[in-house]
């Protein structure tokens, strides 16, 4: 999968998992770009994520992500 | 020394008068010899408590950062939190749980034993935001998300600094550092915005929160005289109190900061004007909360994601109660921590129905409705909070569910100062959530009408404030 590719499946899983239809990711974007993406739904986001791409973070990975494009440097390297 | 006192306004006149004639280079001496100062005016000998933090702080951070393996890192970190923690829990809570252990043992046993091991020690002030910042500096070490800092004076005002040594904000260290390695920024801007902030705080400490405390004190400290309507009105009050208390201190401190050419990360963001208790809390002591979130609320709920939303709803829990028992040693905090967990959880698992309500209900009646339900729940809470026991809380929810008998105030015109002042707070607040581009007084750009603005506020502090009101709130904790 191209990174392209990765970054629309996330957003479609963001869009499924937070309920909001109209988001729009990039790979800059920050929790606090995304409407309703807060500490407490990060979690749920990580899961289906996990789930969607049948990998395992570990605790120090998802730590580490600063934005979305860390994200998908993690989801690449485990593909 | 506090910050409404005519005390601090000198100390802090001297310290910015000779920060401005000193070089840049040399100015954290000043500012450090100032802190110190600070904290050992009022009990010298407490002064070594968070210095000791500092050095242990310091060294570990370098340890950890110098130790190559994963296991060395991962010992050096634990032996460092758990000596800082320990410090901590000394002076906190060794009371409190000889004395629960105590009063267990005489429980099951029948006897009458007295606790011998009681501390007379007080507290030493910030002790407990001391930690926090202390902590949370060597988990990002620790985390490899940032270096070791390597200047011991530079690390020292950012721990002991005095603007915020006593009650916060909880300022993270990569935030605050860079700040001192960076060239002077006093300029004429930062005294002014700094001064204006300061100012406003301090309205808000000594013209509402210290009067609201009179009337609150009068009617808590004597509840059992008291009626329903009465307690109810009081809690309100005290809602408003502790808003005002607390974030005008956090003002205050912002303030002072500026003035001398630090920012200091934002910790109130119009908490009552959440749309729920999750959006209360991300409103609320921002330093803290984000402080709980990153190093206690994810990691858990990152261990136990398995769970799915129990995983979000435990980690809730586990963070709110020891958020609460944070607040001290006393089980009337870990109610107040507890429900929080509880509304959140229930915040959570309603989360869709909740959106779903939301697009059939026009969108003031939803924003209304959840502000008020927010500032009903942290009423309810704050009750918890303010009451010296769980038995006592109760008795005032009780009696305020018959919300019967007559209704106490002291003087119409103490009754009216206070509710003058709720409504100024209150309408600065919904003038900045929702017409914030509309017309400012504070911000307005004629130079007469912003100034005049700022007078007025020195004039209704001089001649309404409260000037015996004493400590803020969360000097406590």
């Amino acid at each position: 999968m191209t990174r392209e590719e990765i970054l629309q499946v996330i957003s479609k899983v963001f869009a499924d998992t937070l309920d909001e239809d109209n988001i729009v990711l990039s790979e800059s974007s920050k929790a606090d770009d995304v409407e309703g993406w807060d500490s407490l739904t990060h979690v749920q986001l990580v899961v289906a994520v996990e789930k969607q791409f049948k990998i395992r973070f570990t605790a120090k990975e998802i730590q580490s992500w600063k934005n979305v494009g860390e994200l998908i440097d993690s989801i690449n390297s485990k593909l | 020394m506090i910050f409404n006192s005519i005390g601090f306004f000198i100390f802090f006149a001297v310290v910015l008068a000779v920060l401005y004639v000193l070089p840049a280079k040399f100015r954290w001496i000043w500012v450090l010899a100032g802190s110190i100062f600070f904290y050992a005016f009022a009990r010298p000998g407490y002064v070594l408590v968070p210095l000791l933090i500092t050095v242990l702080t310091y060294y570990t951070g370098i340890a950890i950062e110098q130790a190559t393996s994963e296991k060395g890192k991962q010992k050096i970190f634990v032996a460092g939190v758990c000596f800082i923690i320990a410090i901590l829990v000394f002076f906190k809570y060794a009371n409190f749980f000889t004395s629960t252990f105590t009063d267990l043992f005489n429980l099951i046993s029948g006897k009458q034993v007295s606790n011998s091991l009681l501390i007379s020690l007080a507290a030493p002030l910030g002790i407990s935001y001391i930690t926090f910042q202390a902590i949370g500096y060597l988990i990002e070490i620790k985390r490899e998300d940032e270096k070791a800092e390597r200047h011991f004076g530079h690390f020292a005002t950012y721990l002991l600094l005095f603007t915020k040594v006593i009650a916060g904000p909880v300022e993270r260290a990569h935030r605050f550092l860079p700040q001192l390695k960076m060239p002077a920024r006093l300029t004429y801007d930062n005294f002014v915005i700094g001064g204006q902030q300061m100012l406003w705080g301090l309205f808000k400490k000594i013209v509402v929160a210290d009067r609201l405390a009179i009337y609150v004190g009068a009617v808590y400290n004597n509840y059992t005289h008291h009626s329903g309507s009465t307690l109810f009105f009081a809690t309100v009050c005290y809602v408003f109190q502790i808003y005002a208390d607390f974030s005008g201190y956090t003002d205050m401190a912002l303030g002072f900061s500026k003035m001398m050419g630090y920012d200091l990360m934002q910790n109130f963001n119009r908490p009552l004007l959440g749309r729920s208790v999750t959006e209360f809390w991300r409103r609320w002591h921002i330093s803290l909360s984000t402080w709980f979130a990153d190093y206690f609320f994810n990691p858990i709920a990152v261990a136990k994601r398995d769970w799915g939303n129990w995983a979000v709803i435990y980690a809730s829990f586990v963070t709110f109660t020891v958020l609460g028992f944070w607040h001290g040693a006393n089980w009337t905090f870990i109610a107040f921590g507890f429900l929080q967990g509880l509304i959140l959880a229930i915040e959570i698992l309603t989360r869709k129905q909740r959106k779903n309500m939301r697009k059939k209900i026009p969108v003031w009646l939803n924003d209304g409705g959840g502000i008020l339900f927010t500032v009903a729940y942290f009423g309810l809470s704050s009750i918890f909070f303010r009451a010296n026991s769980v038995g006592e809380a109760l008795t005032i929810i009780k009696k305020i569910l018959h919300f019967n008998g007559p209704f106490f105030f002291e003087s119409a015109s103490l009754l009216m100062f206070m509710l003058a002042g709720i409504f100024y707070i209150v309408a600065h607040d919904v003038k900045k959530e929702f017409f914030d581009k509309r017309f400012s007084l504070a911000q307005n750009k004629y130079w007469v009408i912003r100034n005049g603005y700022y007078c007025l506020l020195i004039i209704i502090i001089l001649v309404t404030g409260v000037f015996d009101g004493g400590e803020f709130i969360y000097f406590q904790f």
